[in-house]
């Protein structure tokens, strides 16, 4: 079963964008943020800036970011690792993006869309998992519900909201053998 | 005020927005003081109904199978459909004065 809100998860090791591989140690940090996202979906461009920014707020404090691209590269190529370091040059990322080509670690956590975001607790525990915010059409929303979650993370308080409906681009799996979020 | 148009639209499930193209084709064209277009969805869901109809994404809009936003470089490919709003934010849907404009074409 794939991973839920509430469950412990395991650390892992991916291939980093821009050399070398990351090991994203799921407990010890204050909290940890995962978002799974890609390069070519209208719904993952239109939160990255957002994203971008609570990692910059964030990572002061202690937070632990990454980001995920896990879609098939050879049917969508602007998913490429290449493309991904090619934006990863440019700036465009605040915090490693990797990449699961094979895909099991993503289908092992249950990520569904792109933007895909979990908050792990101190214990690597997901506290939330869902969109950034309520509306990837405004930018004013400015990423409210990670910023909320990781508020009350911060603060030792239980999550005020533990997640949303997918809403995002569905995965591309190489193998797709997983739910369709919107069926 | 013109009759309405007629404009097939082609979605794939996968997508959130294709779900909320009607409304949103709704409140546009309200919204602009124009008469809605009639609209007919059909999904594409298949690697290969995505090349026979050059399907680029979800949602794209045709009128008499003439795409409104022509992306002639582009693969098909079972996706949301990227488009740009007028100040240049990407977004899943078009900008609303150019999905106007693309129907008083």
């Amino acid at each position: 079963m794939p991973y839920a809100v509430g469950d412990l998860t395991t650390s892992f090791t991916l291939p980093r964008a821009g050399g070398g591989r990351s090991t994203v140690e799921t407990a010890g940090a204050p909290a940890t943020v995962l978002v799974w996202t890609c390069n070519h979906c209208p719904y993952a461009l239109a939160w990255h800036d957002r994203i971008q920014e609570v990692i910059r707020d964030y990572a002061g404090r202690g937070v632990a970011f990454a980001q995920i691209n896990a879609n098939d590269e050879e049917k969508y190529p602007a998913d490429s690792f290449t493309e991904m370091e090619r934006r990863v040059d440019a700036g465009e990322f605040a915090s490693d993006f990797l990449r699961d080509a094979e895909q099991s670690l993503s289908k092992q956590w249950g990520a569904r869309v792109t933007p895909d975001v979990f908050v792990l607790d101190a214990d690597g525990r997901i506290v939330y998992r869902g969109a950034p915010d309520a509306d990837h059409g405004d930018p004013a929303q400015n990423a409210a519900h990670l910023r909320d979650v990781l508020d009350d993370v911060l603060a030792g308080r239980r999550a005020r909201i533990d997640g949303t409906p997918a809403a995002g681009c569905k995965i591309k799996w190489t193998v797709d053998d997983q739910p369709n979020p919107y069926v | 005020m013109s009759e309405p148009v007629a404009i097939s639209v082609l979605g794939w499930s996968g997508c959130p927005t294709t779900g909320t193209v009607d409304a949103w084709v709704r409140r546009v064209c309200t919204d602009a003081g124009i008469p809605v277009p009639e609209l007919e969805v059909r999904y594409i869901e298949t690697d290969d109904d995505a090349r026979a109809h050059g399907f680029i994404g979800s949602p794209t809009f045709l009128r008499d199978g003439i795409d409104l936003f022509p992306e002639p470089d582009a693969q098909p490919s079972l996706t949301c459909r990227l488009y740009r709003l007028r100040d240049g934010r990407p977004s899943p849907l078009p900008d609303p004065a150019d999905f106007t404009a693309a129907l008083a074409a």
